[in-house]
């Protein structure tokens, strides 16, 4: 912690030694094509206000301000190379550049200071809103496991149809809140910085076939389609994470569409990318949610069937996921039905029925 | 019939104990379990159960020092018990000496299939001349493979993987082993000839890769051939 502050320090001095040379230079140069100290002072001004912007606190745009001052009085005021600060109207003229320069500085930075502790606020409200969002969707399948099992345990004479039915809610919603950890999970194995993600080179349909596997353990019903090139499309992906963002899109679709009609998946290549679209052929989505898709705030409707949703979570971290893979993530709205699709960097192709083996 | 087949759970989680004994007890096995790697290591010697169960996160031991300290004297097939995200484990688990893994939150399904195979393993009855699972059969003799009439064009290295696999069916194999086993050992570790072949084969073989029969993939760690037809 120590070593970064000084490294700090010693930045800004050099910053501002830098600019206050430089400033000297240009304004010589103000100076040699004519003698007006007013354009030299506006010189360093902006000089200031640059030390200003680019140092952290107060201290080093006051400073740059005071040198400032001696230097104009120095190198480009009569008398020339000496200081003299009580010539007639100097003191006034000297005080004037000296305080526009301070307020200058300071205000600059003033203002990165408001800037900073804005961010901060704006982060702080999404990270209350995330764990809102977290903690409704989990509370709600947890409601129907204890009201199912306090159910049973309640009444002995249970009969066995009953029962059953109860012991099928509590796994279905245990198997929700599974998928939400996971995908909680998930944003731990997004970094920060350089490397967002670890990738290793997998072929697109491999990541689109565990996915659909999976979702059909959970719903066996689902009617999915996947079309896919002649061509082996290759990503450079985490795979655990791409296969969380395929899911989500796919229970999406399953649950909101609304329809039991066919889900399709269709892979393509685009230039130089994967397009990956999921399409279901239900009711579409609201054009009011439309523009919030990806936000991660929870859109409470009055459709109770949306209760569940937690769709806010489950596109905001498909958006971070595919993002941080260089991808980019979209959804629109079709004559019948909805799309979510998304484009991630392809890596390789590789021609699917080429191969350099004999055949047996 | 005779004595029941004995499996070790080493497991420090009680409540995973009580599923995993409960399970095992309902499918006719008997389950022993112990808590620390250390009194694993002990009961594995005194019981010789014929399957153990393995915690990657015991309190006491790694995991795969457990692993690697029972290969010394012992060949019991070893499932490790690891969690969804974390493959890099489940891979330094298998190269260590362990024979499969199930991932927690795990199917009962899963669970008693994986213990079946690592069962079978133990007892090879193999039969050499050929493989059938479902509607695939593979005649090595021949170096035919057929899908139920429709006699399937494999290449040469594709021909080779299934095999592996199916010598191995329904353990998992990884990235790693099956190149070594395909490719040899200085052989480049960039698995990106691997995975075409994969997605060529399970194209070939089959119907709906979305729903597939003869060949899972296991994201982050390898393939595995069914072996229940």
């Amino acid at each position: 912690m120590r070593r970064k502050r000084e490294e700090s320090v010693r930045r800004d001095c050099l910053l501002t030694v830098a600019l206050l040379v430089l400033a000297t230079l240009i304004a010589y140069v103000f100076f040699v094509m004519s003698q007006l100290t007013t354009n030299i002072a506006i010189v360093y001004v902006m000089f200031i206000v640059l030390i200003a912007r680019y140092t952290s606190g107060y201290f080093w745009g006051s400073l740059a301000s005071v040198v400032a001052v001696i230097a104009i009085n120095y190198f480009f005021s009569e008398p020339i190379m000496e200081l003299n600060f009580v010539k007639d109207g100097y003191p006034i003229t000297f005080l004037g550049i000296f305080g526009i320069s301070l307020i200058t500085g300071t205000t600059t930075a003033n203002l990165k200071e408001h800037q900073q502790m804005l961010l901060e606020s704006e982060k702080e409200k999404m990270r209350a809103n995330l764990l809102r969002s977290i903690s409704h969707d989990l509370r709600t399948p947890l409601t129907g496991i204890i009201g199912a099992s306090q159910a049973c345990l309640d009444n002995p004479d249970m009969d066995r149809a009953e029962l059953r039915q109860m012991l099928k809610s509590i796994s279905e919603e245990s198997n929700w809140l599974l998928n939400m950890v996971e995908n909680l999970l998930s944003i731990t194995r997004i970094g920060s910085g350089e490397t967002l993600v670890k990738t290793s080179l997998e072929p697109i349909e491999e990541i689109l076939y565990e996915s659909i596997q999976r979702v059909k353990k959970r719903y066996p019903m689902a009617d999915i389609h996947l079309e896919l090139p002649d061509a082996i499309l290759m990503v450079a992906v985490d795979s655990i994470l791409l296969i969380q963002v395929v899911i989500n899109l796919l229970e999406n679709a399953i649950k909101y569409s609304g329809t039991t009609k066919p889900i399709l998946v269709t892979v393509s290549k685009k230039e130089k990318w994967v397009l990956v679209r999921v399409r279901d052929y239900g009711r579409g989505i609201p054009i009011e949610q439309m523009k919030h898709l990806f936000d991660g705030t929870y859109i409470c409707t009055d459709n109770r069937s949306d209760s569940k949703r937690g769709t806010g979570i489950g596109l905001s971290l498909c958006k971070t996921i595919i993002e941080a893979h260089g991808g980019e993530i979209g959804g629109k709205n079709h004559t019948r039905g909805a799309e979510i699709y998304f484009l991630l960097p392809m890596e390789d192709e590789e021609d699917g029925s080429k191969n350099t083996d004999i055949d047996y | 019939m005779g004595q029941k087949i004995q499996i070790l759970i080493i497991e420090d989680e009680q409540s995973i104990v009580n599923v995993l004994t409960s399970v095992l007890a309902n499918h006719g096995y008997r389950a022993i379990s112990c808590r620390t790697g250390k009194e694993g290591l002990m009961m594995a010697a005194s019981y010789c159960p014929s399957v153990i169960l393995l915690d990657l996160g015991l309190p006491d031991m790694d995991g795969n020092e457990v692993i690697r300290a029972l290969r010394e004297w012992s060949a019991i097939p070893v499932i490790v018990l690891s969690a969804r995200t974390q493959e890099r484990d489940k891979i330094d688990a298998l190269d260590c000496g362990a024979d499969d893994y199930i991932t927690k939150p795990f199917s009962t399904g899963e669970l008693l299939a994986r213990i079946r195979t690592a069962l079978r393993h133990i007892s090879p009855a193999r039969n050499t001349k050929s493989f059938t699972v479902g509607d695939l059969t593979i005649d090595f003799e021949n170096h035919q493979v057929k899908v139920g009439e429709r006699a399937v064009h494999l290449t040469q290295i594709e021909y080779k993987i299934v095999v592996l696999l199916a010598q191995n069916a329904g353990k998992v194999m990884t990235y790693d082993q099956l190149i070594k086993e395909i490719w040899g050992p200085y052989a480049d570790n960039n698995n990106r000839i691997l995975r075409v072949n994969m997605v060529n084969i399970r194209r070939k073989l089959e119907k709906n890769p979305a729903e597939p029969q003869y060949i899972f993939t296991e994201s982050g760690v390898g393939y595995r051939m069914n072996d229940i037809g």
